[in-house]
């Protein structure tokens, strides 16, 4: 795994979604590795390293959908900003819902930004596009202690 | 003492008007009878003909006997009774035949003037016979001409009376102006004949009476009014039972039976009337018989003393006057005697007499003829002026005859005093009935009338409580099963939006990756999967946007339609520069609307008139006309058209009149267009000509 790579943490319930995703940003410029959380509590274990994550990478990007089982996605973003270590990671809400509430909500609780997902392929692969090409490429992103340097 | 000049009889104008509402009872119960006989079969139309001959032959024959007893003569009327039944039959067998003729399923000319002949025949047999009833101490004679005339117009009334009973005889409905009108004519036709009988006869006065008085009765008021109540009784028993209550609806019912209890006792009120006016007549025919055969006493003694007067006076001028004032005195006793035994009418009274009256009269004639004779004989005496001739002799008769005379009248006005008293029990019995049977009838209304409208309205009440509260339930019901369905829909295409993303995103990415990598089948097999993955989100979608009009729509606001219009017309400004279209707009109000759903509105409606536009340069004008209670807006395009048939169903759910390769869309801009102005309470339709292009209007109730 080069030091180049981009860690993307993918919080998503639904296999389909996940895979859709990881295959689009396959189809990206930016070198990434993608790693799907399927829950929110297995997600804050990932960041957290607990259990059987110890040697989880911090990941320079979280993709988190709002709709999880046990813990819901606002929820796993109110526990990621409040967490001193955790709070500095861009976290970009991607999900089906368009619901002003839930926009609202995402931004109070400090979302980096709400990305609803199209419905169609096309769109989807240029939303993702436009994620790489904004967050991975124009953007800076802080640098992580545990990123191996050189 | 027998007189030549006819006796001149009078009417009594009120039995006359009763006599001839009789008559007018008596025809409409002769149509109802009519109807019943037809229409019944076997034994009851048997049952019908006899009772109904029996009730019409009876108020016909009452009819006659009232106006007999509305006549009044000089001298008393007594009536033979078996003649009297006899005139009765003749008139239950005359209708018994007008009711045959015209029960008949036809009626011919031939049978009609039978019938006339036969049941005019029976009429003026009715009358005659009744005539012969009489009992008088006159003759009846008879002018030929009248006689004929009125049985002429016996039967042409009879024609006339079968021909409108058997026009009328179907005519079902109770009441019936139709009806009502042929029983006032044939009511008063009758009387008309009636009393053109009694013209053609002349009563001479006569002592002799040359028939048998052995079964004479007198009938008195109280006979007139039994009369009259049992005709009332059995004609409006016919009457009664052919008000068919039961076609009535209820309130109809309870208001006719109403007012029948009201006119039963205003007939008795009327009745009993009758009764006291007769009473107190009589009465007064008795205090004034009183009156005068007390006067006869005193008048006698005034003869007598006149007598003396005479017999003593022997200046000659003297005498004269005297005999002046004997003659007046006589000629007044005279009279009143003739009077008080055969009626007078100057006097007031009806010489109808009892047997003890009359043989009292018998025992005092003698003297009464010997003071009559003794008294013309001094008057005719000192008229002569000779003083030759003694009137002693006259004198001595008038004197002695005057003393059993004032004691004969003295029975016989005592004798009258006693059966002046007699009458009134009856009467006042008669009287308590009537007054019972008008209670007797308040309180049967009571119960038929009151207290079941007091139940209906009750009963009515009650049911519109019940129908309230059930309509109340259901309304509840129904909005609950909409929101149900409402909140259904939208999940419904809430959900099925994932499992589709699914569908379609892969089947998509499969097309990208593997394009052209398989073969060609494998491509159109794709390919078709993804059309049909792409249509059912758009329709998805579609419908989810449908159950939004209602789940998200917004409460009514003053809403300035114009921006609602702009902001349309921005949102399809691609489309509008595309097609070049002359965009024109009216003056739009300020409604109370949903903002987003106005626009919506104007949106679908905009895109569908650039959409389906013809080769020409397409022009949309849209407007706004003000109604009395809402706004009229209008779309108007010079597009294709749409063709009449389809004006309704292109507002139906996803109802599309082209081919998806014609015209893109999903058939569910206009339902959705329909559902926002349906959720403002408005109205949508369409005014087009195929190939001239459509008008799109919608009425929006203002506030």
């Amino acid at each position: 795994m080069s030091s180049n790579t981009i860690e993307i943490l993918l919080v998503e319930d639904n296999a389909g979604d996940a895979r859709l995703t990881l295959e689009a940003f396959k189809e990206g410029k930016v070198l990434n590795h993608l790693t799907v959380m399927q829950d929110g509590v297995q997600a804050l274990a990932y960041l957290r390293r607990q259990g059987p994550y110890a040697s989880a990478r911090t990941p320079d990007l979280i993709l988190l959908d709002l709709n999880l089982p046990r813990m819901s996605g606002r929820e796993v973003l109110a526990q990621i900003k409040a967490d001193e270590r955790l709070k500095t990671i861009p976290v970009v809400v991607l999900t089906t819902s368009e619901d002003t509430q839930d926009i609202a909500r995402a931004y109070s609780q400090h979302a980096n930004c709400y990305i609803t997902k199209p419905v169609d392929l096309e769109q989807f692969l240029r939303v993702i596009q436009s994620i790489e090409s904004f967050w991975l490429t124009l953007v800076r992103l802080p640098a992580n202690g545990e990123r191996s340097v050189g | 003492m027998t007189t030549n000049p006819p006796l001149v009889g009078s009417y009594d104008d009120v039995l006359v008007a009763l006599s001839v509402v009789i008559a007018i009872m008596s025809a409409y119960a002769a149509l109802d009878l009519a109807r019943r006989v037809t229409f019944a079969r076997g034994w009851s139309r048997i049952l019908w003909l006899t009772g109904g001959a029996i009730a019409m032959g009876f108020g016909i024959w009452s009819m006659h006997y009232m106006g007999m007893l509305a006549f009044r003569l000089p001298v008393p009327v007594q009536y033979d009774w078996p003649t009297v039944m006899l005139s009765l039959i003749a008139a239950i067998v005359a209708s018994a035949v007008a009711l045959v003729v015209v029960s008949r399923p036809k009626m011919g000319l031939q049978r009609a003037l039978l019938g006339s002949v036969l049941m005019g025949g029976g009429i003026a047999a009715m009358h005659y016979t009744g005539m012969e009833a009489m009992r008088m101490p006159a003759m009846c004679s008879y002018s030929i001409g009248l006689v004929a005339l009125s049985v002429i117009l016996a039967v042409v009334i009879s024609l006339v009376a079968l021909w409108l009973t058997f026009r009328f005889r179907k005519v079902a409905a109770a009441w019936s102006w139709r009806k009502s009108i042929s029983a006032l004519v044939m009511g008063l036709a009758i009387p008309i004949m009636h009393y053109t009988g009694m013209a053609a006869v002349t009563f001479t006065p006569s002592t002799m009476m040359h028939d048998d008085l052995s079964h004479a009765i007198s009938v008195s008021s109280l006979g007139v009014t039994a009369i009259g109540l049992a005709t009332f009784v059995i004609l409006g028993a016919v009457l009664l039972s052919n008000l068919r209550f039961e076609s009535l609806p209820t309130a109809r019912q309870l208001i006719a039976r109403y007012f029948l209890s009201l006119g039963l006792i205003s007939v008795l009120a009327i009745l009993g009337m009758l009764l006291v006016e007769h009473q107190g007549g009589e009465t007064r025919v008795e205090a004034r018989t009183i009156n005068i055969a007390g006067r006869q006493r005193m008048l006698s003694q005034a003869i007598a003393k006149d007598a003396v007067l005479m017999g003593r006076s022997s200046d000659v001028a003297e005498r004269i006057r005297v005999a002046a004032d004997l003659q007046a005195l006589d000629a007044l006793w005279e009279k009143s005697h003739a009077a008080l035994q055969h009626g007078d009418t100057e006097l007031g009274l009806s010489g109808i007499n009892s047997p003890a009256i009359r043989e009292l009269f018998t025992a005092v004639q003698p003297d009464f003829t010997a003071m009559a004779e003794a008294a013309r004989a001094l008057v005719e005496r000192s008229a002569t002026r000779s003083a030759s001739t003694d009137p002693a002799a006259a004198v001595d008769v008038i004197l002695t005859r005057e003393r059993t005379f004032l004691r004969g009248m003295e029975a016989i006005v005592f004798q009258y005093d006693r059966e002046a008293s007699f009458p009134d029990r009856t009467g006042s019995r008669l009287q308590m009935a009537l007054l019972l049977s008008v209670l007797g009838v308040l309180l049967v209304q009571g119960i038929l009338v009151l207290r079941p409208a007091l139940a209906n309205i009750h009963q009515g009440i009650s049911q519109l409580e019940l129908a309230k509260q059930a309509l109340q339930h259901k309304s509840e019901e129904l909005a609950r099963s909409n929101a149900e369905l409402e909140q259904f829909a939208y999940v419904a295409s809430h959900d099925l939006q994932e499992p589709l993303r699914m569908v379609a995103s892969y089947t998509q990415l499969l097309a990208r990756r593997y394009q052209g990598k398989l073969d060609r089948d494998a491509d159109e097999f794709i390919g078709f999967a993804v059309d049909g993955a792409t249509r059912m989100q758009t329709l998805i979608r579609d419908l989810l946007s449908y159950s939004r009009v209602m789940t998200q729509g917004r409460s009514l606001q003053p809403v300035d339609t114009r921006r609602a219009f702009d902001a349309a017309r921005e949102n399809l400004h691609k489309a509008i520069e595309e097609s070049g279209v002359n965009l024109s707009v009216g003056a739009l109000p300020v409604i109370h609307a949903d903002a987003t759903q106005m626009t919506q509105l104007f949106q679908n409606l905009l895109g569908n008139a650039l959409k389906y536009r013809n080769e020409q340069a397409p022009r949309i004008h849209v407007d706004a006309k003000p109604d009395e209670k809402s706004w009229l807006f209008s779309v108007q395009d010079n597009g294709i058209g749409i063709e009449p048939q389809y004006f309704e169903r292109i507002f139906q759910m996803f109802q599309r009149l082209h081919t998806r390769e014609k015209y893109s869309g999903t058939g569910i801009g206009l339902a959705i267009c329909r559902r926002i102005v349906e959720r403002h309470g408005g109205r949508i339709w369409v005014e087009s000509e195929a190939g001239r292009g459509s008008t799109f209007l919608f009425a929006i109730p203002r506030a």
